[in-house]
C-alpha cells in the first residue's frame, strides 16, 4: 500500500513537472498579464520589487535582488537564474543554472532536469528538490553532438540551432505528458498494445509497414474523389492517433525495461512518461543525423503502429501461437517412431537424485 | 464517449491544440541605427577597486583592454526599447552600463553590438548578458573580481596575459552555451566557480598561475573539456555519479582524482557532474 502511494506521488510529481514546465512556456494566451517571458534577455527584480505573475526564463539571464518577490513560478529553459529573493511558487529549470544565495527563499519545489543546480545552505527551501542530475538520467551525451552554436549575427533566433534544440526538447516533454495522461486513462489497452509488439515484433512490424505504405495511398485515393473527403480526413486523424499511440505503447515497454534496469517498480504512468521522453529525444537527437537518422524513429513507429492495430487499439493481447493447455498430457505421433528408453534406475542416495549435467559438458569442478 | 477511446480522443485532441505556441511577447521593433559612446573616467578619490556592471541582453559584445579611464566604447542599438543607460555613483567608483528590460524578443533585423574596453583601474566586474555572442578579451586587466552570467551564448573569455592584480573569486554562470575560457591561469584567482546548464564548455587553464587556487565546475546535461599544462601541478576531482570520463595526455589517476606531476602552485579542481561527458586533456 505504501508503494502504491508512493508511486502515485511520484507519478504526480512527474505528471506536474512535465506538464507544468512546458504549459509555462507554451501557454497560447498569457494566463496573467504580469507574467514575464525574458526570451534571450537579462531580467532584474530590483529589491522592494514584486512580479505577480509567472517568469519564464528562455536563453536569458534573470537576477532577483534580495527582497524582492516572484508571486508565481519560475521555469527556466537555458538560462541563468541568479535568485536572492523570494519565489512563493515553483523553480521549474532545464538545461540552464539556477542559483539560489543565502537569502533565497523558494516556498514551492524545484524541478530540474539536465540543469546545474547551486545552492547556498543558508537559502531557504519549503517544498521538495527533485534533481535529475543524480546518474539516473536515461541517456548519456553522444560525444559527436554539437551543441548549438551562434553565429553572427547572434540575433537569429528563429532560425538558430538552439531553438530547435528547445524546440525538440519541448516536443519530447509534450509527448511524454501526452503518454502519462494517455496512460493514466487507458493504462491496460497501452500495455496490451505493448504486450502484442514484445510478444510478436515481427507481425507488428510487417503490419505497421504495409499500413505505412498503403494507408497514404488509400487515403489519397479517397481524398481525390473530392466526395469522400471528410472520411480521408477522419482517415488522416486515425492513423495520427494509432501512430502516437503506438508510439506512446513502445514508449511504456521501453519505461518497464528501465524500471528493470534500475531494479524498481514504476507506475504504469511513470514508466510510459519516462519510456516516451527517451525514445522521443533519441529520435530528436537521431534526426541530426543526415541521410539516415529516421531510420530507427521510423521503425520504431512502425512497430508501435503495427502493435497498436494487431491489438486492435489495445482491446486485446494479439499472439499468432496456439493456445496450449498444459492439463492435457501431449500425445505423441504415430510419425514419431518409439524410442527404446532403458529404464531409471532408483535414486539410491541424494547425491543420485541431482540433476545430471549433459554429457558434453565438463563437470563442474574442472571449469576454469 | 464514454468509452475510454473516446476519453483518450478528447486528452489528444485537447493536447494537440496546446500545443499551438503563441508566446504572449511582441517582436522587436526596429528604427535607425544610434549609438551610445560611454567614456567613464577611473575614479580619483576611492580607495578600493571600483565596480563596473554591464547588463546586455541579446547581440554580439566585444570587450577588450585599453582604456585610459575606467570604460569607454560604443553601444550600437537600433531598437529603441533596448536604449541601454549609463549610471554612476557620485564618486565614479560604480559604473552600470544596463539595458532596460523589455519583453520584446528580437528578430533578424535588430542591432545590438557592444563595444568595451575596460581601463587599468582595478575593478570588480560584472557582466549579465542574454543570448549573444562574443568575445571577452581581459589579458592585462586588473580585476579583483569577476562575475559573468549569461543565457544561450556563444562567448569566448581570453587572459592571454596575467591579471596584474589577484583576483578573489572568478564566477561564471551560463545556461545553454557554447563557452570557451582560455589562459585562465593568467586570471589569477583564489576562488572559481563555474556553473553550465545544457552546453559545451571548455576551460583551458594554461597561463601562469601564482598562486594556489580551487575552481569548482558544476555542469547540467554538458559537454565539459578541461585542458591543463603537462607541466602543471594540477589536481581534478571528480565528484557526481559521472562515467563517461576521457583522459588525453599523462594523469596519475587514483579512482576519480586525476593529477598532472609538474610544479608550482597547486591548481585544485572539482567537478561536480551526473551526466553529460568530461575530456580531460593534459598537454
Amino acid at each position: 500500500m505504501r508503494a502504491k502511494i508512493r508511486y502515485s506521488i511520484i507519478s504526480l510529481i512527474l505528471v506536474f513537472f512535465i506538464l507544468g514546465f512546458p504549459a509555462s512556456a507554451f501557454a497560447q494566451t498569457p494566463t496573467n498579464p504580469n507574467d514575464q517571458v525574458v526570451l534571450g534577455g537579462t531580467y532584474r527584480l530590483s529589491s522592494s520589487q514584486t512580479l505577480n505573475g509567472d517568469l519564464l526564463i528562455i536563453g536569458g539571464t534573470a537576477t532577483l535582488d534580495p527582497g524582492s518577490v516572484v508571486n508565481g513560478d519560475v521555469s527556466l529553459t537555458g538560462g541563468t537564474l541568479d535568485a536572492r529573493g523570494t519565489i512563493t511558487g515553483n523553480i521549474n529549470a532545464m538545461g540552464g543554472v539556477v542559483t539560489l544565495e543565502d537569502t533565497a527563499m523558494v516556498h514551492g519545489d524545484i524541478n530540474s532536469l539536465g540543469a546545474a543546480f547551486n545552492r547556498s545552505e543558508k537559502a531557504q527551501i519549503d517544498g521538495k528538490v527533485n534533481n535529475e542530475n543524480s546518474g539516473n538520467l536515461l541517456f548519456n551525451i553522444p560525444r559527436t553532438l554539437a551543441f548549438p552554436r551562434f553565429v553572427a549575427p547572434a540575433l537569429n533566433l528563429d532560425f538558430s540551432p538552439i531553438w530547435k534544440v528547445f524546440w525538440a526538447i519541448f516536443q519530447a516533454l509534450a509527448i511524454a505528458a501526452l503518454a502519462v495522461l494517455v496512460t493514466m486513462f487507458l493504462a491496460k489497452q497501452t500495455q496490451q498494445v505493448a504486450q502484442s509488439i514484445v510478444t510478436e515484433p515481427a507481425a507488428a512490424s510487417g503490419i505497421g509497414c504495409l499500413t505505412v505504405i498503403v494507408a497514404p495511398a488509400l487515403i489519397a485515393l479517397l481524398a481525390i474523389t473530392l466526395i469522400l473527403i471528410p472520411v480521408s480526413l477522419v482517415g488522416i486523424l486515425v492513423l495520427g492517433i494509432a501512430i502516437l499511440f503506438g508510439w506512446i505503447a513502445v514508449g511504456l515497454e521501453v519505461g518497464n525495461r528501465l524500471a528493470l534496469l534500475f531494479k524498481s517498480e514504476w507506475a504504469v504512468p511513470v514508466a510510459a512518461g519516462i519510456g516516451t521522453l527517451v525514445i522521443t529525444l533519441l529520435a530528436n537527437i537521431l534526426n541530426i543525423v543526415p541521410c539516415i537518422g529516421w531510420i530507427l524513429p521510423a521503425l520504431l513507429a512502425m512497430v508501435g503502429l503495427g502493435g497498436v492495430l494487431v491489438s486492435q487499439f489495445g482491446t486485446r493481447i494479439y499472439s499468432s501461437s496456439p493456445t496450449t493447455s498444459y492439463n492435457k498430457p501431449v500425445v505423441p505421433t504415430s510419425s514419431i517412431p518409439p524410442t527404446n528408453i532403458p529404464p531409471t534406475p532408483p535414486a539410491s542416495s541424494s547425491e543420485n537424485s541431482q540433476p545430471q549435467p549433459p554429457s558434453d559438458q565438463p563437470p563442474s569442478g574442472n571449469a576454469a | 464517449m464514454k468509452s475510454p477511446i473516446g476519453i483518450a480522443l478528447i486528452v489528444f485532441m485537447a493536447t494537440t491544440l496546446a500545443c499551438t505556441i503563441s508566446l504572449p511577447v511582441n517582436t522587436a521593433q526596429t528604427g535607425e541605427i544610434q549609438t551610445l559612446n560611454i567614456n567613464e573616467p577611473a575614479p580619483t578619490d576611492h580607495s578600493g577597486p571600483a565596480e563596473l556592471n554591464v547588463s546586455m541582453g541579446a547581440g554580439t559584445l566585444q570587450i577588450t583592454g585599453g582604456a585610459s579611464g575606467l570604460v569607454e566604447g560604443n553601444v550600437r542599438y537600433n531598437v529603441p526599447d533596448w536604449q541601454p543607460e549609463v549610471t554612476r555613483q557620485s564618486n565614479g567608483s560604480a559604473i552600470a552600463v544596463n539595458t532596460q528590460f523589455t519583453k520584446s524578443i528580437p528578430n533578424n533585423n535588430v542591432i545590438n553590438d557592444w563595444n568595451l574596453k575596460l581601463g587599468n583601474t582595478p575593478m570588480d566586474f560584472t557582466l549579465k548578458a542574454g543570448a549573444y555572442s562574443g568575445t571577452v578579451d581581459l589579458s592585462g586587466v586588473p580585476l579583483t573580481n569577476l562575475s559573468i552570467s549569461d543565457g544561450a551564448s556563444s562567448a569566448k573569455v581570453l587572459f592571454n596575459t596575467p591579471n596584474p592584480v589577484k583576483m578573489t573569486n572568478l564566477s561564471y554562470k551560463t545556461g545553454a552555451s557554447t563557452v570557451e575560457l582560455d589562459g585562465l591561469a593568467n586570471a589569477n584567482f583564489t576562488d572559481m566557480t563555474f556553473s553550465g546548464g545544457a552546453g559545451s564548455y571548455t576551460l583551458d587553464f594554461s597561463g601562469n598561475l601564482q598562486q594556489p587556487a580551487n575552481a569548482l565546475i558544476t555542469a547540467g546535461v554538458s559537454n565539459v573539456t578541461i585542458d591543463l599544462p603537462a607541466n602543471s601541478n594540477s589536481q581534478v576531482t571528480i565528484t557526481g555519479a559521472l562515467n563517461d570520463i576521457s583522459a588525453d595526455g599523462t594523469f596519475t589517476i587514483d579512482g576519480k582524482i586525476y593529477r598532472t606531476s609538474g610544479s608550482g602552485p597547486l591548481l585544485n579542481i572539482t567537478v561536480e557532474m551526473s551526466v553529460g561527458s568530461l575530456d580531460l586533456v593534459s598537454k
